[in-house]
């Protein structure tokens, strides 16, 4: 009994009347936004953030958590109609969802997208709240150098693992780590890269850098390269999967949520990494992998299934190490802090209300978002017909106007429209951005634990941190990170 | 993609360098008691090698989309009214300010029709301004335009 009252404290946080519209309007916020090409989970977050800071921590969280794994439910919907994918994670569904609605199945896939989505957010979900304790217990255990080697470890798996250059997703995670340095430095009490300007003496915000790069960023290179979009195919009126499509779907959701999961708790496993490596194994593993492509509604369920376990997995990490692995969660953790909310180990011993109040709300959440997108999938898909050109200015209009509503500063706002240009560049010339944003919440907390161990050690020797057994196998395994497609490469060429 | 590698390369190695010497005059410290620069020149170290690296060996990644036709004028139209709007925000107001914008926007960037321009412009500052500064009190800037009492 003694285990369940916190959860029972949680479910009942979460099931207050005000907590219950919040997850309700996070989610249809979140389907919303997935739904529409063009604006992200992180951009609407970023803006969407200020307007939490007078809301009541709980709420606040359970509000922005429900636009995330929204987000991830609407993105399937643009990909099965429309060929568009709504979300980075829902690239992948294209393949199979939109050769599935060709073929008059849309229905069909459209039903199995949802109910693979909610299985995937469901068992994630349950996933987390068994880890959690035992992550979090373990982690009380470390102390600066454990810290440093698991901050780098994250930092070594976001720069190689997201985008597809690992030079390139480095580059930008060592960007990302310059920004984070900016400001009066907290030890020394020493201005760095402010320019003498004031403003920049607290930092460079993560609110006007991720709506700059996410929001702005994503308008400018659509406003460069505009794309027609196709033509939006019917909505069928029954969602239900046949059981033929039941039977197909079973084991991918399970495999799924399995993959999902797992990706979602590594640093830089990001939603639509788990949704690509799902259909990569349901190919492989497929006794008839030539119908990929060509409207297998495993090559839909898997993928669905995964990018909303990884979804829920990516809260173990945050809720308990402070580790956000991706940019959304880099916005949740600001939130966190928001209201003086120190994320990591001690979230659980010392704010119970607010991990499992976020944990109940996302099952309530996962079951209102599968009510939500069968009966209302049509109304959902009818926003696409307001036409992009009329949507992009109103975005930028909502991004400039959240980032001045920040401090009341126009700085703010150059702010944001300096990393719009920034963001714009980095997709223009693909670099990932992801890395940047990552790494810039990050480095702080790596310098500050790094500075913190020299001292404590007091050896001078930086190989000390391999002496210590966590600190030195997290270090060993980040190396290993970092130079493996160094070693990749040089044995590939060795070959030749 | 190799020349965008080889420029970001050497783009890196020179903010490494640079970013070298501002974290020594910073004062890096040692690695017993390290000091404000520290960091900074780790940063440094690591740009700058990764900076070599990416001009030496440029290429290594897939191949990126290639761009499509671009639309550079409605492209630069945007980034200059995005610049001027956080420029005379605070003298004419947001309602002046965002109506102009949005108006720009959709007339010359999106090439809507005049009516759709205006009216969509004029309802979105008005309806944004009700929203943000009568309703949730944010402090939008009020310039030139005489606004109603208690707005």
């Amino acid at each position: 009994m003694d285990a369940l009252g916190p959860i029972l404290t949680g479910l009942l946080s979460a099931l207050t009347p005000a907590n219950l519209l919040y997850v309700f309007f996070g989610v249809l916020i979140g389907t919303v936004i997935g739904v529409l090409p063009g604006l992200g989970p992180t951009a609407s977050i970023a803006l969407l953030l200020p307007a939490t800071v007078g809301m009541d921590m709980v709420s606040s969280l359970i509000f922005l958590a429900g636009i995330y794994y929204g987000a991830m439910y609407g993105g399937s919907t643009t990909s099965v109609l429309v060929n568009i994918p709504g979300e980075a994670a829902s690239v992948i569904t294209c393949l199979d969802g939109y050769q599935m609605a060709r073929q008059g199945r849309a229905g069909a896939a459209l039903g199995m997208a949802a109910f693979g989505s909610f299985a995937g957010g469901t068992l994630g979900v349950f996933a987390v709240m068994l880890i959690s304790p035992f992550l979090a217990e373990a982690a009380l255990k470390f102390g600066p150098a454990e810290m440093f080697a698991l901050l780098f470890f994250a930092f070594t798996c976001i720069g190689t693992l997201v985008g597809k250059s690992v030079a390139r997703g480095l580059l930008m995670a060592i960007l990302g780590l310059l920004l984070g340095v900016v400001g009066t430095d907290e030890i020394h009490g020493v201005d760095r890269y402010t320019f003498g300007t004031l403003y920049l003496r607290d930092g460079i915000g993560l609110v006007p850098l991720a709506m700059g790069i996410f929001g702005l960023g994503e308008i400018l290179f659509n406003i460069e390269q505009r794309e027609k979009t196709g033509s939006i195919l019917k909505v069928p009126k029954n969602l239900l999967p046949s059981r033929e499509d039941w039977k197909r779907s079973l084991w991918p959701m399970l495999r799924g949520s399995g993959i999902g999961f797992g990706i979602g708790v590594l640093p830089g496993g990001m939603p639509a990494v788990a949704s690509l490596m799902s259909y990569a194994v349901e190919k492989r593993v497929s006794k008839t992998p030539e119908r990929f492509g060509q409207g297998a509604i495993e090559g839909v369920a898997g993928p669905e299934t995964a990018n909303n376990a990884a979804t829920a997995g990516g809260f173990v990490p945050l809720l308990t190490l402070g580790i956000p692995t991706n940019s959304v969660l880099a916005l949740l953790l600001a939130a966190l802090m928001l209201h003086g909310v120190t994320p990591g180990p001690l979230l659980l011993l010392k704010w119970p209300d607010v991990f499992w109040g976020v944990i109940a709300s996302m099952y309530i959440g996962n079951i209102m978002l599968l009510i939500l997108n069968l009966p209302l999938i049509g109304i959902f898909v009818q926003l696409l017909r307001v036409p992009y050109a009329i949507l992009s200015p109103l975005i930028i209009m909502f991004v400039l106007l959240g980032a001045y509503g920040l401090n009341n500063s126009i700085s703010d706002v150059f702010m944001t429209i300096f990393f719009g240009i920034l963001g714009y560049l980095m997709r223009r010339f693909s670099f990932e951005p992801a890395p940047l944003v990552l790494a810039f919440v990050l480095g702080p907390m790596m310098e500050h634990n790094l500075s913190k161990a020299l001292i404590l050690f007091g050896t001078g020797n930086p190989l000390y941190f391999f002496t210590r057994p966590i600190s030195g196998i997290l270090l060993a395994a980040a190396l290993v990170v970092l130079f493996y497609p160094l070693i990749r490469l040089l044995w590939k060429k060795a070959g030749r | 993609m190799d020349r965008v590698d080889r420029v970001a390369g050497a783009a890196a190695l020179l903010g490494g360098l640079l970013l070298a010497y501002t974290g020594w005059k910073l004062d890096p410290g040692t690695s017993r008691l390290p000091g404000p620069g520290f960091f900074p020149l780790l940063i440094a170290l690591s740009m700058g090698g990764l900076g070599v690296w990416l001009f030496l060996h440029p290429g290594l990644s897939e191949k990126s989309l290639r761009p499509a036709d671009s639309r550079w004028i409605p492209f630069f139209i945007a980034l200059f009214s995005l610049i001027a709007y956080a420029a005379i925000l605070s003298g004419l107001g947001y309602l002046l300010t965002t109506f102009g914008l949005l108006v720009i926007q959709l007339r010359w960037v999106e090439k809507r029709s005049w009516i759709t321009s205006l009216v969509t412009a004029a309802l979105a500052a008005g309806i944004s301004l009700l929203l943000f500064r009568v309703l949730l009190k944010v402090p939008l800037p009020v310039g030139i335009l005489p606004l109603p009492k208690g707005w």
